[in-house]
């Protein structure tokens, strides 16, 4: 398809019985960009990120990416890491490695055992038997061993130690494919500042803010954290 | 797709699966030596005040039981697990339909029982037949009288397959009937289980009351006389086709429903939370 813009989201709205999780959200994100989705704990995020996924339906208004409505073009397309573990406790390393390759065109499975070699991860490894943080780590390995249009990236560091995060935005940031798309969900702004071209501010559902990083420090004055503590503050 | 997906989910219950039937085979073994195998006098059975023989009749009881609540218990947990809880975030982008998720889903639940049941079989006449049995199993098949049948009834291998055909038909059906109502469960955010076993027994009501309908409006509007004459002035040979083909197409009609019902809910309504 190859559509100028990756993702476009036009009325995008997702209601639950008790909240407006999204609220007529109109985004669109062009290609190769490095994209910080922000915004404190229940402020729609991982909502956006599974309507983009098509794991929820929209309550009102569409989502494309590549001009397509979420389905098996769009997953061929997108490298989606998960909040939580997705990983089948019956598999070793190997088994899953195989799963991502029968499935995924685009995945690179050499590539996949060379960042679980430099892990001591050996492909014979029970997921079952994983510590959590090994675990999140092999998640993070699959899914960028993919050579995809989109990363939409659901806090990869969100609970692990300073060095593991560390590990991940480089992991991240040296294997995304070229000319590719990463969104990345995180409210710890500081760790990832550096790196995003755009930064998407999402309050209660509602979208605050689309900007660039060079135009909110030119503009404003400040970083985007310093920002972010402004615009969410309690 | 599909035949990828399958691939992955017979890998996934043979592991749990496999060592179970093999148990349920060398249990039925065992069994056969201290209670059918040895000779009446020799005292097999008694060995050690008949502890161990009546140990192994219980373990193969257990086993069996084992078997179909393992296997009703996996049907449900492959579908609810590896759908609409944290596996339903890999499955549920892959680049395939919902309905091929569900295909495969169904298609190793229907090969489980169907194996589940073959293996229970076996394992009765493994543990009862001595060897001399078998030999007169397979003679017993030497002496139908094929042409025989085939003279008095030329089309009786269609029974066999009608009959093979409503029982797929049934098997598909339960599994759906299952299927809708765990993905009728999950559409609720916090009591999924719950709203699930409401909607199985719901809709068993709801099939018993449309099935006493069509009766009692076959009965009101007189179609009885109709049907009777119509369906006695037959061949004996079209009257069990005919009935055969009603039962499956009978069956056939909720499994549809289910099928597409479950397809609909995962694929307009998926609600991963």
């Amino acid at each position: 398809m190859n559509q100028v813009n990756l993702i476009e989201c036009q009325g995008l709205c997702k209601y639950f019985l008790t909240a407006r999780a999204v609220d007529g959200l109109d985004l669109t994100i062009g290609r190769g960009r490095i994209v910080g989705l922000l915004g404190p704990n229940g402020s729609g995020k991982t909502t956006l990120i599974k309507l983009l996924n098509g794991l929820l339906v929209p309550t009102h208004g569409a989502v494309r990416i590549d001009g397509e409505a979420p389905g098996p073009y769009t997953h061929s397309i997108v490298s989606y890491l998960p909040d939580r573990m997705y990983l089948s406790d019956w598999m070793r390393t190997a088994d899953l490695i195989d799963f991502f390759t029968d499935f995924y065109a685009d995945f690179d499975r050499v590539k996949a055992h060379d960042m679980l070699r430099s892990l001591n991860i050996s492909p014979g490894d029970r997921l079952k038997t994983m510590s959590k943080g090994t675990k999140e780590k092999v998640q993070l390995i699959v899914t960028m061993a993919r050579q995809s249009q989109l990363y939409l990236l659901d806090e990869p560091s969100g609970g692990v130690d300073p060095a593991a995060r560390d590990y991940i935005l480089n992991t991240i940031l040296t294997n995304y494919s070229e000319n590719a798309t990463v969104m990345i969900s995180t409210h710890l702004i500081s760790d990832i500042e550096r790196v995003l071209d755009e930064v998407v501010f999402l309050k209660n559902g509602i979208m605050t803010l689309h900007d660039t990083v060079d135009n909110i420090r030119e503009h404003e004055g400040k970083s985007v954290d310093q920002l972010f503590r402004e615009v969410f503050a309690c | 797709m599909l035949i990828k997906l399958l691939k992955y989910e017979f890998r996934s219950i043979g592991r749990q699966l496999i060592p179970l039937y093999l148990g349920v085979l060398a249990l039925a073994l065992i069994n056969h030596l201290f209670w059918f195998s040895a000779p009446a006098n020799s005292g097999l059975a008694d060995t050690l005040g008949g502890i161990p023989a009546y140990a192994s009749m219980l373990g193969y009881i257990a086993v069996i039981v084992a078997l179909f609540v393992i296997t009703l218990l996996l049907i449900i947990q492959r579908f609810y697990k590896g759908l609409l809880t944290e596996e339903g975030y890999l499955m549920f982008t892959l680049p395939c339909k919902p309905w091929q998720l569900i295909a495969a889903k169904g298609i190793t639940a229907a090969v489980m029982t169907a194996v589940g049941t073959c293996i229970g079989f076996l394992s009765g006449m493994l543990m009862a037949l001595k060897l001399s049995d078998w030999g007169e199993v397979f003679r017993a098949f030497g002496t139908i009288p094929w042409d025989q049948m085939f003279k008095y009834h030329a089309f009786w291998p269609l029974y066999i397959l009608e009959l093979i055909v409503l029982i797929v038909v049934c098997l598909f059906g339960s599994i759906g009937h299952l299927y809708v109502a765990i993905a009728l469960g999950h559409l609720s955010n916090k009591h999924r289980v719950s709203l699930a076993i409401v909607a199985y027994i719901g809709i068993n009501i709801a099939m018993s009351a449309i099935m006493m309908a069509i009766g009692q409006s076959i009965d009101i509007f007189d179609i009885n006389h109709m049907l009777n004459r119509w369906f006695y002035g037959m061949h004996d040979a079209a009257q069990v086709h005919l009935l055969m083909l009603l039962l499956i197409v009978g069956n056939l009609i909720p499994a549809a429903i289910y099928f597409f019902g479950t397809n609909w809910i995962l694929s307009r309504k998926l609600n991963l939370e």
